[in-house]
């Protein structure tokens, strides 16, 4: 059978997807059949099986993802959130609406190192909701700003998405990090920009209260968590700039991220309990990636092996589609796709059929790969079903807060982040420039 | 049974999960030796790249029976109890299937790799390639395994309505 295979592994993928079969086996079954039915020959799909299994994770940048999994349960389990939060809050004195702007900044570093949007914006939820609300900010106001400053964390090494991308594209995971810098810092000061400026237009949203909370015991930033919350910065920053300045691999970045993530849970007296409970998180967290990572690969095959990428692209090359129109295919796709699963599943069961066609397209790779994670994300936030609005909603210690409240505070973000994502396209520069100067 | 095959998949998580630690060990070892002492640990990159295999494999039937593996709940979270059960088994099976896949196409390449000792690596440091091979193959029948002893689990009504673990608590957050 030639390329059209292609068609009946999608709607057997897209079946399976939907009736909830875990995605990594859906990617593997559906990739098997496949190979099954392009060779006729159900040898050599199982063949093809064996030896991914075993050499498609057989490799020393893959050791990346379990390390800095491991550095975040352990930072996380150390308390580096609230750390994040007070360091960044003591550092923006008398800024309107400083608790939301101390959100972005904390929750986009402790997303970045937790790797997971989902579980950063759920432990935001239940440290800078309260406090947020205790002060009087309004409640879609504090709702939108842990949601959209979890999706922000995606863009800041060391993100999982970014080495999950690299992965399957066979880029550069350093060049990968190093592009987000630009985006991210750009992404972070719109949002920013937002809560201040939304703060001066309607100060009811985030009364200005800095005498009320100066006299709150909890507001000081205690030794411990300025250890924490600096801490934290500095790995970012040792990860960042010792690859970017070529002292490290990513994969030795990641050693020492994790040991610096121990070093720093051990200044904060973790107990051992704590400690052996997040070695054991962090396999459970890292075991479904790798997992998919090896199911992904599978696919990947698949569509080499069947022409199923050329025909794909042949396909959408000879309908006459504009770039610009490929790239809001694409765009839409992904919106919907995070209204329903995470985002490294939507990343492997999309991206090995973008890339090329983004490619073919003339969009730089990096580029492609920050847009593609900004659009990823921001369908998180896509009301009425991103998966990030529930997992706020459900986590906040607040029985009062309905999905729309949620939906109302995240839409400014959502617009923010498709607004930067659409820059990135425009000036691809802005993603491209910094990794130009070292890769 | 159900304590010693849930025991069995958490020690063996265990392991891979401290491993982790040793791999991060290396890598201090390796670059700092590098560095300061012009000695870089020798096959460092052999090691890791066959423990993220090890540590992969070795975690599976864990996050399979404590239901970590990433799936959507589009379709499950509007159905009744039945139903829900009914589309536990599909993903049970086809879990079952794909690791039995798994399983039965790694076992030849392990038995040529042991009957021809293949290495790989040079000079000082060469690694035989089929410890690996054998754990790919014993990790897998073992995942194959836990999907279809949850099903039985689920099917003699030892599991909730939603398949979760009566006694066993579900994942932590984060």
């Amino acid at each position: 059978m030639g390329p059209e295979v292609i068609i009946y592994t999608f709607v057997l993928l897209a079946v399976l997807v939907i009736l909830g079969v875990h995605i990594g086996v859906a990617l593997g079954v559906a990739s098997v059949i496949g190979v099954w039915l392009a060779y006729g020959d159900l040898e050599i799909a199982l063949s093809i099986l064996g030896s991914t299994s075993y050499e498609a994770i057989r490799s020393d940048a893959l050791a990346v993802i379990p390390l800095f999994v491991l550095m975040g349960e352990v930072l996380s389990k150390a308390g580096a959130a609230t750390d994040l939060y007070r360091l960044c809050d003591s550092g923006l004195k008398r800024l309107p609406g400083r608790l939301a702007a101390a959100t972005v900044f904390g929750n986009a570093a402790f997303a970045a190192v937790s790797g997971v949007s989902i579980a950063s914006a759920a432990t935001f939820s239940r440290i800078a909701y309260p406090e947020m609300r205790k002060l009087g900010y309004d409640q879609s106001y504090a709702l939108g700003v842990v949601a959209g400053s979890a999706c922000l964390g995606m863009l800041i090494p060391p993100s999982v998405l970014l080495i999950v991308w690299a992965i399957l594209t066979e880029g550069s995971v350093g060049a990968l990090f190093i592009a987000g810098v630009g985006p991210g810092i750009l992404l972070a000061f719109a949002f920013v920009g937002y809560n201040v400026i939304a703060a001066m237009r309607d100060p009811s949203l985030a009364p200005d209260q800095s005498e009320a909370e100066a006299q709150l015991p909890e507001n000081k930033l205690s030794r411990d968590s300025l250890i924490g919350g600096l801490g934290v910065i500095a790995l970012i920053l040792l990860v960042l700039g010792g690859i970017w300045l070529g002292w490290f691999t990513p994969t030795e970045a990641a050693g020492f991220g994790a040991a610096g993530g121990i070093l720093i849970g051990f200044f904060k007296k973790m107990t051992i309990q704590d400690f052996i409970s997040a070695v054991i998180s962090a396999g459970r967290t890292a075991a479904p990636i790798m997992f998919l990572l090896i199911a992904g690969s599978m696919y990947a095959r698949l569509l080499a092996v069947s022409g199923g990428t050329g025909m794909i692209t042949d396909m959408f090359n000879s309908s006459g589609m504009s770039p610009i129109m490929i790239m809001l295919a694409m765009t839409v796709v992904w919106l919907l796709m995070g209204t329903l699963i995470d985002s490294i599943s939507i990343i492997l069961l999309t991206v090995p059929i973008f890339f090329p066609l983004a490619i073919a397209a003339g969009i730089p790779e990096l580029a492609f790969a920050i847009y593609g994670i900004m659009i990823i994300e921001a369908g998180l936030l896509t009301p009425p079903v991103g998966l990030l609005i529930y997992t706020v909603k459900a986590a906040v210690p607040d029985k009062t807060v309905t999905l729309t409240h949620a939906f109302k505070g995240a839409i400014p973000y959502w617009m923010l982040i498709l607004g930067v994502a659409v820059l990135i396209l425009i000036f691809p520069a802005i993603a491209t420039w910094l990794p130009a100067k070292t890769f | 049974m159900q304590k010693s095959v849930s025991r069995l998949a958490e020690i063996i998580h265990i392991i891979s999960a401290f491993w982790v630690l040793v791999i991060a060990l290396i890598i201090l070892i390796d670059v700092i030796g590098r560095q300061f002492f012009n000695t870089p640990f020798l096959g460092a990159i052999e090691i890791i790249k066959n423990s993220v295999v090890s540590i992969t494999f070795l975690q599976l039937p864990l996050a399979i029976y404590s239901g970590d593996m990433l799936r959507t709940t589009l379709l499950y979270g509007s159905v009744g109890p039945n139903a829900k059960k009914a589309l536990r088994a599909v993903a049970g099976i086809l879990g079952f299937l794909f690791f039995a896949g798994v399983a039965y196409s790694s076992w030849s390449p392990f038995v040529e790799a042991y009957s021809i000792n293949e290495y790989e690596g040079e000079g000082a440091l060469r690694v035989p390639t089929y410890p690996v091979r054998l754990l790919v193959v014993l990790t897998s029948v073992f995942a194959g395994f836990m999907y279809l002893y949850l099903m039985v689990l689920d099917w003699t009504g030892r599991l909730d309505e939603e398949g979760e673990h009566k006694i066993l608590q579900s994942p932590s957050e984060g």
